[in-house]
């Protein structure tokens, strides 16, 4: 089992009312599995998401990831476990915009403390990988959306995690860029890497294994 | 790592150019104005102590208890030093120093020219007591008897055109002198300022035969070096002991003598007859308080900058974050950023510096010597200073930033965080600073402009004052001398005197029968003039009489200025006519009495003053020249005085200008505050323009949907003004009541002042409000321009 969600609750209160983001969360992903997130806007597909990265905390319930209880880690230990096996894909990209695409690729390994010339032996395999060994020098702003998707997804898995989250990858693309990433997606996932994905789109969501709807932050 | 932080370090702020360059501004010009303002104090607090034994050299005053009234000098009487070290086992050596009076023609076959104020008389011990080296010549021997002079390589330029100087005959009023020794110009940083150095058994030679054993006659700067710095008190003891200056064998006037360190002398109280200029410690601390604010300033617009770019930097440091980036990591990352701007700061500093020292030093009154930056010392400390600086500006926003968490701003725009008043208060601070230096550079500018602007009571315009030195041959001829001059067209008005408005003339005991018929001592200014000088220079009599021609005048009448007269108690100056007089000089009665004039600066008060003629004593005379022709009338003079006395040199000044160098000092004074405060201006409205930026970037949204709900663009224009000008009025009150003590203990030193009202503060804020308004008003005005729809729409 790569994780383990049971019964997690998130709220925040506002004007002394608690308004719930999650309700009673109860998910098991194995290592392998494609995910897709569905649901109508705040119902908490972002935030099960960032719950699951680690970038956000919850209020109730447990979460093991890899048997750690990340329930009980530190701030540090959660970053330092997320760092070494999550990889994000955002909907706007995120990409450093003062960097080139090489040093985009780079960053997630500088702070992993690798040695630089494994950094330029992984950057190199990834760029070969999604064929943008000529764009290696170009700024983000010079890339198409769909360019700066995929510098996007070859950031998230350089440093190879086990699985990687992207919320509405393709929220920001054109169909046919959208299906590029999508195809990219299912590779990865054939070759053992486990991907949880938000999307509106049924025919995206088709590309998962598994389909998760949430309705205001409960799964239905 | 580090060489990836540097990497994206430079290319922010490539990318950010307008607010990197007003960082790198603001650093630089910080860096540099301290820089000077640190040389500059470090330079007046180390005044004189380059000598070897300088903590060991101690100078005597005198004071003189009178019963109208105290004096101290910085003299003391010839016998007093010889005495001393025959007496006093502490005492290892002596010397002492006689500045010349009045102007002297000096003569080198057809050179020809006039000196004063640069020639000292000086013992042999000279050279025993201060470290000045002579380029040729020798120490030991070149003050050792009379005739003989040492000069410095600039004089040796004027009359040899050579340096090859030694032995060779410099005539001196007439006199034939030989130059035993050549001598580099002084340092800035000594209170001893000459350039010619004559020998001690010269100035006795030409004095009364009894001047050195006189103990009521103060010719001399004394100074000892003494076998050690703890004997000072030992020897103050023994100056108590001074037979002459004992109780008992002293009569109307109470000399007593004190010892001074050389290392004090530069910023303790003025005294009657001392060399050098003296420094002005109040005018350091607020050099120095201004050094220090512009690098606040400097250094909070720094952090001001720096945080303003949240929205830009928040989202990277999230994506960071999220990628892997620990707290560490970003810390450091923000850390190398300040470090790269400041280390780029320095660097430009010193550039800076190297190129603008001759030019600073000439700005700010001052001689710098930069040798130092050449010191190793300087290569090991420079590091430092970026250093410094970025844990002073860098600490606070790296700080921040790294503490921002991956997701809320990943989430939204909208974020709210909580420490961006900071940026409010640091505004605020900036503008209290900003206002006080205008404040206060206005102030001292109005105070310099009335001063000049200020009724004198005298008359000094189209005249020139022709100073041609002490010589009572001149004196005594002046009558028909003045029938000579006054046949030269365009001369209108002649008159001699032994000072011209602007020098204060010498002190001297005057007894006079005061308003309870007690006969009364008071020391009174006195200036020998003959009988035109009133006339000529406008002055007014108020009571009695003028001098008169024919009339027996000579040396036996008296008139005093209205000051002089209530000092001894007359309130109604008809009372004090007909009075007698007893003054160095002779005796007679008091003929009249002249309305005050300023005829010392603005700093001090109307001093008492007395006017005799004693023509003997004449050393300028003062012509009234038409203004037609005014350079052919002038050409005429010369050489009408050429024919007349081809060995004393036609120097002239004008007598309005000769007044107004008095406030050179001040004036260069508030040149150097102002520039500073143009600087810190400058500094604050780069920050605030830069600031400005990403504020309207902030408020781009909220403004957008006030104008879809209808709102008018002048009233959101009003709105944007109003947020910057409320940290600027905060600013300005803080800076109000700070501006107003310190520039009121500033013009205490003056005793004509002009009075602060509010309404001179108007002046300063309303000149603050329209630089904001100006630095913002662009920004404002494209923000709320700007078409809703473009900053509406989501991502």
């Amino acid at each position: 089992m790569l994780l383990q969600l049971s019964h997690i609750f998130k709220w925040v209160n506002s004007g002394g009312q608690r308004i719930f983001l999650l309700k009673d969360i109860n998910l098991n992903v194995a290592e392998g599995e494609f995910i897709s997130v569905m649901g109508p806007s705040g119902s908490g597909k972002s935030t099960l998401l960032n719950v699951i990265g680690m970038l956000d905390t919850f209020d109730e319930g447990t979460y093991d990831f890899l048997d750690t209880s990340v329930h009980n880690l530190r701030e540090k230990h959660r970053a330092n476990l997320y760092k070494e096996y999550i990889g994000f894909v955002f909907q706007s990209y995120h990409l450093l915009d003062e960097l080139t695409v090489k040093e985009n690729l780079e960053m997630p390994l500088l702070y992993k403390k690798h040695r630089s010339s494994e950094r330029k032996a992984l950057v190199a395999d990834m760029l070969d990988r999604f064929n943008m060994v000529a764009k290696k020098d170009l700024f983000p702003a010079q890339l198409s959306g769909g360019q700066q998707q995929l510098v996007g997804v070859a950031r998230a898995l350089i440093a190879s995690p086990k699985l990687i989250l992207a919320d509405e990858p393709t929220g920001n693309l054109n169909s046919e860029q959208g299906e590029e990433i999508m195809e990219q997606f299912k590779q990865l996932n054939n070759e053992g890497v486990t991907i949880i994905q938000v999307t509106h789109s049924e025919k995206n969501a088709a590309y998962g294994k598994r389909i998760i709807k949430l309705l205001d932050g409960r799964m239905v | 790592m580090w060489s990836n932080f540097v990497k994206i370090a430079h290319r922010k702020l490539w990318k950010q150019k307008g607010s990197s360059f007003t960082k790198l501004f603001s650093l630089s010009v910080g860096i540099v104005s301290l820089f000077y303002i640190g040389i500059y104090m470090h330079q007046e607090l180390a005044f004189d102590t380059f000598h070897r034994n300088y903590e060991r050299i101690v100078k005597i005053n005198t004071s003189i208890m009178s019963p109208t009234g105290d004096l101290s000098l910085g003299l003391t009487a010839a016998p007093l030093g010889p005495y001393l070290s025959s007496v006093a086992p502490e005492v290892e050596a002596l010397a002492r120093i006689n500045k010349e009076y009045g102007s002297h023609s000096i003569r080198k076959g057809e050179r020809l020219f006039s000196e004063s104020e640069n020639i000292f008389y000086a013992d042999p011990g000279f050279f025993t007591l201060f470290d000045f080296d002579l380029v040729s010549g020798n120490k030991n021997t070149a003050l050792d008897g009379p005739n003989k002079v040492i000069i410095t390589e600039r004089m040796a330029q004027k009359y040899f055109g050579s340096t090859d100087v030694l032995n060779k005959v410099l005539y001196y009023d007439d006199k034939p002198f030989t130059v035993s020794g050549l001598i580099q110009k002084m340092p800035a940083r000594t209170h001893l300022q000459f350039d010619f150095l004559i020998s001690m058994a010269t100035f006795f030679a030409k004095s009364d035969p009894n001047a050195a054993q006189n103990w009521t006659w103060l010719p001399m700067n004394t100074y000892l070096l003494l076998n050690k710095r703890e004997q000072i008190a030992q020897l103050e003891d023994r100056l108590k002991t001074i037979p002459q200056y004992l109780e008992e064998n002293q009569t109307n006037d109470r000399y007593s003598a004190s010892l001074e360190p050389l290392d004090g002398l530069h910023f303790s109280a003025p005294k009657l007859g001392e060399l050098g200029p003296k420094g002005k410690r109040s005018d350091l601390y607020l050099l120095l308080a201004i050094g220090i604010m512009i690098l606040l300033l400097a250094i909070s617009n720094f952090i001001n900058l720096t945080t303003a770019q949240v929205d830009v930097q928040g989202k990277e440091v999230s994506v960071k974050k999220t990628i892997g980036a620990s707290k560490k990591d970003i810390f450091k990352q923000f850390f190398a950023e300040s470090l790269l701007l400041t280390s780029l700061a320095t660097v430009l500093s010193v550039g800076g510096i190297l190129g603008s020292v001759p030019y600073f030093g000439h700005f700010m009154g001052a001689e710098f010597n930069i040798e130092f930056l050449l010191h190793p010392i300087t290569f090991i400390l420079l590091p430092l200073v970026p250093l410094v600086l970025s844990l002073l500006g860098g600490i606070y926003p790296a700080l921040k930033f790294s503490n921002i968490a991956s997701v809320p701003v990943l989430k939204s725009k909208e974020t709210k965080y909580t420490w961006l008043n900071t940026r409010s208060s640091l505004l605020v601070f900036q503008f209290s600073i900003t206002s006080a230096l205008i404040i206060g550079s206005l102030l001292i500018l109005k105070q310099l402009n009335f001063m000049q602007d200020q009724e004198l009571g005298i008359d000094m315009e189209q005249k020139i004052v022709l100073d041609y030195g002490p010589n009572s041959g001149i004196g005594n001829a002046f009558e028909a001398l003045k029938e000579e001059l006054g046949a030269v067209p365009g001369v209108n008005r002649i008159s001699f005197s032994s000072h011209v408005p602007g020098q204060v003339p010498n002190g001297v005991s005057t007894q006079i029968r005061d308003v309870k018929g007690r006969t009364s001592n008071g020391e009174i200014n006195l200036n020998l003039v003959d009988q035109d000088f009133i006339k000529n220079y406008g002055l007014q009599v108020v009571a009695g009489r003028d001098f008169r021609k024919g009339e027996n005048d000579l040396t036996t009448s008296l008139i005093l200025n209205e000051a002089a007269v209530k000092a001894f108690g007359y309130e109604n100056p008809m009372d004090i006519l007909g009075a007698s007089f007893e003054q160095w000089g002779g005796n007679g009665t008091v003929i009249g009495v002249v309305k005050d004039f300023n005829y010392m600066s603005l700093h001090e008060d109307v001093g008492l003053l007395s006017l005799k003629i004693w023509p003997q004593q004449f050393m300028k005379i003062t012509m009234q020249l038409g203004k037609q022709n005014f350079e052919e009338t002038l050409q005429n003079l010369k050489s009408k005085w050429a024919s007349l006395y081809p060995n004393i040199p036609f120097t002239y000044y004008f007598a309005d200008d000769h007044f107004r160098a008095q406030y050179d000092k001040d004036k260069q004074f508030a040149g150097v505050v102002s520039l500073f405060t143009v600087v810190s201006v400058c500094m604050g409205i780069l920050g605030l323009i830069a600031y400005a930026t990403f504020w309207c970037a902030r408020r781009r949204k909220e403004m957008s949907i006030r104008k879809v709900l209808g709102a008018q663009v002048p009233l959101l224009v009003w709105k944007l003004y109003k947020g910057f000008s409320i940290p600027v009025l905060i600013g300005f009150m803080i800076a109000v009541p700070v501006a107003y003590y310190l520039g009121a203990q500033w013009l205490e030193q003056f005793a004509f002042r002009f009075q602060i009202r509010w309404h001179f503060f108007a002046l300063p804020l309303l000149l603050l409000l329209v630089f904001v308004w100006m630095a913002v008003g662009m920004q404002t005005l494209q923000v709320v321009q700007a078409n809703p729809v473009d900053n509406l729409k989501e991502e």
